[in-house]
């Protein structure tokens, strides 16, 4: 059995979103939280070059992105490997695109401004899902 | 009186005419016949007379060649009986046609007489002395007529002289006479010698047979003279001739002939006026007193003047046929018509009105008839009236629609609609005033009902622009929301965050925490201004026209979508004069516009099948032509394009392509109209799959 912290130092997270604000205050956010390997990427591009290069954990991904929307980037992560953890984020809750989020593997669909307590619990229980050798 | 009676009485006049100027010419010819016939009367006696002395001659040689003789002188003297027996002798007094013979002496005394067998009482017939003597008192010859017991006898008679005095110089020696009756006989041979017919009558009855002229009898008598020449007898004789009668018979014929001609004529005349004049004329009487032009069918047909009348009245009837209908029609809608019509005289009185003129007013007509248009007028439209009347009517025949009030009979005061026209006299002088009024109560009413309407659709239109600003910022609010939301993220759970290291201390920095506070503080200044933009935007209270510049309105427009649509690869090139003039208007409203435009660009765009993005290109620029400064804009796109059929409905409002949740449909013709208030001009063009081009003037703002 795995420490907590033993989670959080080997887990390896992927910030995309096209809004710097939003992207620093995510890397700082999840250093607070523990989580060491943290990176941002712009736009769903660079995202799956860094996928495809790096073991990634966990994807947080915007879902409005210039190029390739956010969906789309869900659809290329999924085709590279299924058990990358996603959780969307949007600034704009859309139910229909939430769904369809979802549907396509997604694991959570998160607002912004996020709720901290719910977004630190979100990804938690996705890192964890996703380094447990079961599963 | 009838035109066939007076062309009767002409005819009879000019028959008139023609007979007494033949009854004047036959009188005339009378006239020269008779005066023919009074000379061959005188030629006739002249003839009878002439015979009467040539019959009388052997008598008239018996007494002349039987008294100057000596022997006779001898026997006178002797008085030698056989001699006088020998010589004068039956025979004598037969070759003489002699019927008695007396010779007297010289004292008158008889010395012979001698007389035709049987006729013994002339033998003894004897002269009265005295008698003798008178006779010869001037003359050795006489010869008169008397009467005897035979009848009436012609008696001659001569003095008896010596051979040698065969001048009869020397006194008579005896007196010898000889006498010839005038018996029936010697009539008869009278008559025949002279070819007439001969009566003896006495003198004192005038001619038994008169003159008869025209059957050419000729009458005449002769008076015969006794010795003391007193009339003792008369021949009455009487002459046929048979070239009088003739004559006469002629002329008689001729007259004849005349009136029969003259009848003939009248006939004639009158059979021909009554088939060329009369029945034509009575035919067109009748079809003209009757109405009824099956008299004139036959007469149309022909050539002649009352052809040509025929034709006129029939052409006339045909005419006044249609012209009775469309007056019916006329009269129809002038009874029926629900506008009231009149007609007044200069004065304004009223002359004439339908029946809608009277029960728009309440009047029956007689007392209609006694107001002038005025009295049923409110005075305070009297002025405007008059101005009607004196700058329209009177100037050019007829007045433009224009609105005034009646008073009708209850004290109504409603409103009316008129026009008038003037009618003018042959002589172009006004007459009188037509006049067509409408009662528009019922208008006004409905005027002011849909005033109400209007304004309350105003207000529904301006809610409902409202409502499509609104769906603009639907349409809107999910970019918005990113650009609100992003800010906020950095705002709030920055905050959070804060807070959390505060109360964990762990790791506290303040410098750490200063970094923080400005990623806060830029985050914040941006939401203000994402708010400060959309407000502008969407801002209803419209607010007197400014002075706009019209590139920041499109700069401001953009940015609130600029970036969204950067994240579906749509970008908006933009090539903005820098010297543009200023214009007059709203900004709110002119930044709706351009959204409007920008936000249906961006809909063609991702219309397109494959979602390869696009570009819009804005472009202001100044513009100056016709007189006129003008600030354009073009918005094109690389969308999809408009079919050419819905180019000129795309400003239509509620008009739309797009899914019901995709647009209101009033997005471009909101912006139509605000381009309108803005007294611009607002155009697209559009070629299927290349795009769009939306271009809109704008006036710049006077100096």
């Amino acid at each position: 059995m795995k420490e907590g912290n033993d989670y959080l130092s080997e887990s390896k997270i992927l910030i995309v979103d096209d809004d710097k604000d939003v992207r620093d205050f995510l890397l700082r956010f999840l250093k607070q939280k523990g989580y060491t390997n943290v990176g941002s990427a712009q736009d769903g591009e660079k995202a799956l070059e860094i996928i495809e290069k790096e073991k990634i954990n966990l994807v947080l991904l915007d879902i409005r992105l210039p190029g390739m929307d956010g969906l789309e980037v869900l659809r290329k992560i999924k085709e590279i490997n299924k058990n990358i953890g996603i959780i969307m984020i949007t600034g704009f809750p859309d139910e229909k695109i939430g769904k369809e989020a979802l549907d396509l593997g997604a694991h959570d669909y998160i607002m912004k401004p996020f709720d901290l307590a719910y977004l630190e619990l979100s990804v938690f229980s996705k890192i964890v899902k996703s380094i447990k050798p079961s599963s | 009186m009838k035109i066939q009676y007076k062309i009767l009485i002409f005819l009879a006049l000019v028959v008139l005419l023609f007979l007494f100027a033949f009854i004047l010419e036959t009188i005339f010819e009378l006239k020269a016949l008779n005066s023919v016939f009074e000379e061959r009367k005188k030629e006739e006696i002249a003839v009878f007379d002439r015979v009467l002395g040539l019959e009388a001659k052997s008598l008239e040689t018996l007494v002349f060649d039987y008294t100057y003789w000596d022997e006779m002188v001898d026997f006178i003297d002797t008085n030698n009986k056989a001699w006088a027996e020998k010589m004068m002798d039956a025979s004598v007094l037969n070759n003489y046609k002699v019927n008695s013979i007396w010779i007297y002496k010289t004292d008158h005394s008889p010395a012979y007489s001698v007389s035709k067998e049987g006729e013994e009482k002339l033998r003894d017939i004897i002269l009265p002395k005295e008698n003798i003597e008178k006779l010869f008192l001037k003359e050795r010859f006489c010869y008169f007529f008397m009467n005897t017991p035979l009848g009436l006898m012609e008696v001659r008679g001569a003095t008896v002289h010596h051979t040698a005095d065969s001048e009869r110089k020397a006194a008579p020696q005896g007196y010898f006479f000889a006498g010839r009756l005038w018996d029936k006989k010697r009539i008869n041979e009278l008559s025949e010698v002279t070819q007439s017919s001969i009566t003896l009558a006495s003198p004192q009855v005038k001619e038994e047979v008169a003159s008869v002229p025209h059957k050419g009898l000729i009458a005449f008598s002769i008076l015969l003279a006794d010795w003391e020449k007193k009339p003792l007898a008369r021949i009455n004789a009487l002459i046929k001739t048979q070239s009088i009668q003739i004559a006469y018979a002629k002329s008689k014929q001729r007259l004849i002939l005349i009136f029969v001609f003259v009848a003939f004529f009248l006939l004639i005349t009158a059979v021909f006026i009554s088939r060329t004049v009369t029945l034509p004329l009575r035919s067109i009487s009748n079809a003209l007193s009757t109405n009824n032009l099956a008299y004139i069918d036959i007469l149309k047909r022909s050539v002649t003047e009352f052809g040509d009348i025929s034709r006129l009245i029939d052409k006339f009837y045909k005419v006044r046929g249609e012209l009775e209908i469309s007056e019916k029609k006329y009269r129809g809608l002038y009874d029926s018509t629900r506008d009231g019509i009149v007609m007044t005289d200069m004065v304004g009185r009223i002359l004439e009105c339908n029946q809608a003129y009277l029960d728009m007013l309440g009047y029956p007509k007689e007392e209609i008839l006694k107001f002038t248009y005025m009295q049923l007028t409110p005075e305070k439209w009297h002025g405007i009236e008059t101005g009607v009347v004196q700058n329209q009517i009177l100037q050019r025949g007829y007045s433009d629609e224009y609105e005034k009030e009646y008073i009708g009979k209850d004290g109504r005061i409603f409103p009316v609609s008129l026009r008038v026209w003037l009618i003018k006299d042959a002589e172009g002088k006004p007459q009188a005033l037509w006049g067509i009024i409408r009662d528009i109560t019922e208008r006004k009413q409905k005027e002011k009902e849909l005033e109400d309407a209007y304004n309350k659709l105003r207000q529904t239109e301006a809610q409902l622009v409202q409502s499509a600003k609104l769906a603009s910022i639907g349409q809107l609010s999910s970019g918005v929301a990113h650009e609100i939301n992003n800010p906020l993220t950095g705002v709030l759970n920055n905050i959070q965050l804060i807070k959390m290291e505060i109360v964990q201390k762990k790791d506290f920095n303040p410098a750490d925490f200063k970094e923080v506070l400005d990623i806060i503080e830029e985050s914040a200044l941006r939401c203000k201004r994402v708010t400060q933009t959309l407000l502008q935007f969407s801002r209803q209270a419209r607010g007197p026209f400014q002075f706009v510049f019209i590139n920041e309105v499109i700069e401001r427009t953009i940015s609130l979508i600029e970036h969204e649509m950067g994240l579906e690869d749509i970008f908006i090139q933009k090539k903005l004069s820098p010297d543009l003039p200023h214009i007059l208007g709203d900004p709110q409203l002119l930044g709706q516009v351009i959204f409007a435009i920008i936000a249906n660009a961006r809909w063609a765009i991702q219309e397109k099948p494959q979602k390869e993005g696009g570009l819009i290109t804005i472009k202001t620029q100044y513009q100056y032509q016709n007189d006129t400064e003008s600030v354009l804009i073009s918005i094109s796109d690389t969308g999809i394009g408009i079919p050419k059929e819905n180019l000129d409905k795309i400003f239509e409002p509620f008009f739309t392509t797009k899914a019901p949740d995709e647009g209101t449909g009033l997005g471009l013709s909101i912006s139509y109209n605000i381009i309108k208030q803005h007294k611009g001009a607002i155009a697209v063009e559009s070629e299927i799959n290349k795009g769009a081009t939306f271009n809109i003037a704008l006036p710049v703002a006077p100096k």
